[in-house]
């Protein structure tokens, strides 16, 4: 499949796409330069050893912020790595961006593709779904480009299950498995709203695969993949479990009211085809792709029933989901009728999954229409190019914003007084208001001691101190969560770290001398809790790998043991 | 490879790709069927020449003894494997309702036999071009790791109490260009910390002074050093420029210290309107 010529085709186009990308410094999204700062954010930190940086130290001015503990660490991990070593965070972006792309149109295509074995079929699934107004709109008009990068996961995490599902070699399928559960826990570390409804899809598709294998008495291939799906969100728990456990630490509740509250957020039946008062350009607009599938699949079912009927589920989630953002649906956004379903902020990013689902029911109503290989061929093409050049092509058309007016470290963040939230959702509820000015000094006021040097790296800090009495006091220009942490290198006795006033940190100096201390943003309580249980389930993961291997071999059966096998 | 073994081989394949098709589709006791006859074969294409005329059996067996010869483990599992496929074929039906439940640990064998024979009869120049694949890849991969690495964690990076604009920046005085500059805000005093990759000993320092390019109005003249380790300050040292120029200045600082997690460089006097620095090099 990898050598396929229009796969190949499926890769120009998904790199087409981001054409914009190479002319434009950067793209005028609604999120403007906030994906660059937090790039930039975790590019210093990585540089400065830490791996999984949870804290951005510049932001409110230095005060700083636990940005990371709530947004998924994917995209700026990747990106990250690749500004903290090579490129520009801009740059390194954008090459995320094109590779999430070619991920999504290639994942299209494996998934049309191990369904029917048709590559006409899966072409213009694959087309389709690089052509949706959603997903384009989520990267130049949204600039969601962790949403962008989530739902480009999304079909290559279906493919993966659907593959392991159908995959005879017991020793492979179980490797797909594995695969499967390691992208799926990426994709819900780089959007976790986006990760959770796509988690629904991937768990029907997978909750239809099992069956099917149960009801053929396969229960020794249904197994597996049900622990592997289970594996998922284990394995991106080291960065869920913070998430939620201090969910109440901060603001979060301030990102469901107001025009964030989903109830008010349904999209109108026209805005699936017209324009949109909300958007321009109406990245909702997937209405000619879902009619184009139901046109397919009811055409499908008339010429080819027998094999066409597989459609008929893609087609069902499509409008389960399309049908999520209707007015008639506000009921299911009420406030704790199902839980954290609140956070999705807008039902309408369901339109991903659903250009998804509808994509791939296209592309498999087209593989089982009844016409030849090059006739198909010819349709596919025609009307993805009609359907790219008609329905995208606004969105390859956005303005500019330059590179010079983002701050290119963190020392110019620090300068500014930037959050990259639009509620400022994650400051500590300790905090009373927002910072006027930067901070300046490390050390903002003492009591009783004197400071004899101070020095930052992003996240560490360290203080020379003197303390003139006992019980001497500092307080710190940084806001109080937990993870901050204190070492004594040298002193009379171990300085205490606690909450002061205004939700800063204080450091308490219980008797008089000279200190030494270190100060730093580590893991938290909870992030080590969720790193154990990623832990285990990534042990769980590798002992699914290896069943079945030599090092962990099938039991032959007793009825075939005992007739002569040892 | 001789051509008997090649064609035994080529079957066995066949089947197998038939099989796993079949398993697509979701036809199991046909797909099972399969595999069980790639099975045989593949054990057949194991068969010494002077064997091929034997009964069955004792065809299997020194087949079996010739995988075993090649170096294959567990061969009892291969044998009972062997076995339950025979079952079913001495019986009269094989259909849907004759297939057995619990066949995964026999795929599993098939799916290994397999995976060994084509292996072991693989020509031998072809092994050679996947060994030098497979090392030409991984010799790549490790490079690209290393190079990373490098790129990441080793080089000095620097932080600055502030700086005069974005295109001034304190990474510009480690960049190894002497043509972009760090400078610090208008008329104001200031430093700039640099972070070694890691703990080292410090014997002086390079400072190379701005000028600001073609406009000659920002320099350092006045500086001090302090180097420290994790504990505080090692060692300091104060240096003076004597004039603002356009051409390369270069002050040469002595200082002797160990364990240097961090060199801050503080700006104490500037030339006309503000100070900076071109490249700061630790000795």
């Amino acid at each position: 499949m990898f050598r396929d010529s229009k796969l190949m085709l499926v890769v120009a186009v998904a790199v087409g796409l981001c054409a914009p990308l190479l002319h434009l410094e950067w793209f005028s999204g609604h999120e403007a330069y906030m994906y660059v700062l937090r790039t930039i954010e975790w590019a210093e930190e990585l540089r400065a050893g830490e791996l999984y940086p949870r804290w951005c130290p510049d932001f409110y001015g230095g005060y700083g912020l636990a940005f990371f503990q709530y947004h998924g660490p994917v995209l700026y991990g990747t990106a990250g790595l690749l500004a903290a070593t090579f490129f520009d965070a801009f740059s390194a972006l954008k090459v995320c961006v094109v590779v999430c792309s070619v991920l999504s149109g290639a994942g299209v295509f494996a998934l049309v593709y191990g369904e029917t074995r048709d590559r006409n079929g899966a072409l213009f699934g694959a087309l389709g779904y690089l052509a949706s107004p959603y997903r384009n709109g989520n990267l130049y008009a949204r600039g969601d480009l962790a949403e962008f990068c989530c739902i480009g996961l999304l079909p290559v995490v279906i493919a993966l299950y659907r593959a392991a599902a159908r995959e005879a070699w017991s020793r492979r399928a179980r490797r797909l498995a594995v695969t499967a559960a390691v992208v799926h826990a990426l994709m819900i570390m780089t959007h976790p709203v986006l990760g959770l409804w796509g988690t629904l899809l991937v768990g029907l598709v997978v909750l239809g695969s099992v069956v099917g294998l149960w009801a053929r008495g396969l229960w020794g291939r249904a197994v597996p993949l049900v622990l592997a799906i289970a594996c998922a969100p284990g394995l991106a728990a080291v960065y869920v479990v913070p998430a939620i456990a201090y969910r109440g630490l901060t603001h979060t509740k301030d990102m469901i009211v107001g025009f964030y509250k989903p109830q008010d957020q349904w999209i109108p039946f026209s805005a699936l085809f017209n324009e949109f008062q909300l958007f321009w350009p109406n990245f909702l607009s997937i209405g000619y792709l879902v009619l184009a599938a139901l046109v397919a699949c009811a055409l499908v079912l008339i010429v080819n029933y027998r094999e066409g009927r597989a459609v008929l589920g893609w087609v069902a989630l499509t409008v389960f989901f399309v049908g999520l953002a209707m007015p008639h649906m506000r009921w299911f956004w009420a406030p704790n009728l199902v839980p954290l379903s609140q956070f999705i902020q807008f039902p309408w990013r369901l339109m991903g999954p659903a250009s998804l689902t509808s994509a791939v029911a296209l592309g498999i109503a087209f593989s089982y229409f009844r016409l030849g290989d090059q006739l198909k061929f010819t349709i596919a093409i025609v009307c993805s190019t009609a359907f790219l050049l008609i329905i995208t092509w606004p969105f390859l058309t956005q303005g500019e914003m330059l590179k010079a007016g983002a701050p290119p470290d963190g020392d110019a963040i620090r300068d500014g007084l930037h959050s990259t939230t639009a509620a400022d959702e994650y400051l500590p509820l300790t905090v009373p208001a927002l910072p006027q000015r930067p901070r300046g000094d490390l050390v903002m006021s003492s009591h009783d001691a004197t400071v004899q040097f101070t020095g930052s790296d992003g996240i560490r800090h360290s203080l020379g101190l003197k303390a003139e009495r006992d019980n001497a006091e500092l307080t710190l220009g940084l806001y109080d969560f937990p993870g901050w942490k204190i070492r004594t290198l040298s002193g009379p006795t171990k300085a205490k770290l606690t909450a002061g006033e205004n939700g800063l940190l204080k450091v308490q100096l219980p008797r008089a001398g000279e200190y030494r201390l270190r100060v730093k943003y580590g893991a938290s309580p909870a992030g080590i809790l969720g790193g154990w249980l990623s832990a285990l389930s990534a042990l769980a993961l590798c002992a699914i790998g290896v069943r079945g291997s030599r090092f962990w071999p099938l039991r032959i059966p007793r009825s075939v043991s005992a007739g002569g096998a040892t | 490879m001789n051509t008997v073994e090649n064609e035994v081989l080529a079957s066995a394949l066949r089947a197998i790709a038939s099989a796993r098709a079949l398993y697509r589709e979701g036809q199991v006791p046909e797909s099972h069927e399969y595999l069980s006859k790639a099975l045989q074969l593949l054990v057949r294409a194991w068969l010494p020449a002077s064997e091929s005329d034997s009964d069955p059996t004792s065809a299997s067996e020194a087949a079996l003894q010739e995988l075993q010869k090649a170096g294959y483990r567990r061969p009892e599992r291969l044998r009972a494997a062997l076995a339950a496929t025979r079952a079913p074929a001495a019986g009269s039906a094989s259909g849907a309702e004759d297939f057995p439940r619990d066949t995964e640990w026999l795929w599993a064998e098939v799916e290994r036999v397999h995976r060994f024979s084509v292996r072991h009869f693989r020509p031998v120049a072809e092994r050679k071009r996947r060994r030098l694949k497979l090392g030409i890849a991984l010799g790549l991969g490790l490079v690209v790791a290393l190079v990373f690495v490098l790129r990441l964690w080793g080089r000095p990076y620097a932080h600055a109490s502030a700086s005069f604009s974005n295109a001034y920046r304190p990474a510009h005085a480690l960049d190894g260009l002497e043509a972009t500059e760090w400078l610090l805000p208008e008329t104001s005093r200031g430093w700039i910390d640099i972070f070694p990759p890691k703990p080292r000993t410090l014997h002086g320092v390079r400072l190379l002074n701005a000028h600001n390019a073609y406009n000659l109005d920002r320099a350092t003249r006045k500086v001090r050093v302090t180097a420290y380790s994790e504990t505080g300050p090692v060692g300091s040292v104060e240096g003076e420029y004597e004039k603002l120029t356009q051409d390369t200045s270069i002050l040469d600082l002595r200082l002797e210290a160990e364990h240097v997690v961090r060199v801050r460089i503080e700006v104490l006097g500037f030339f006309a309107r503000g100070g900076g620095f071109a490249e700061i090099e630790l000795h």
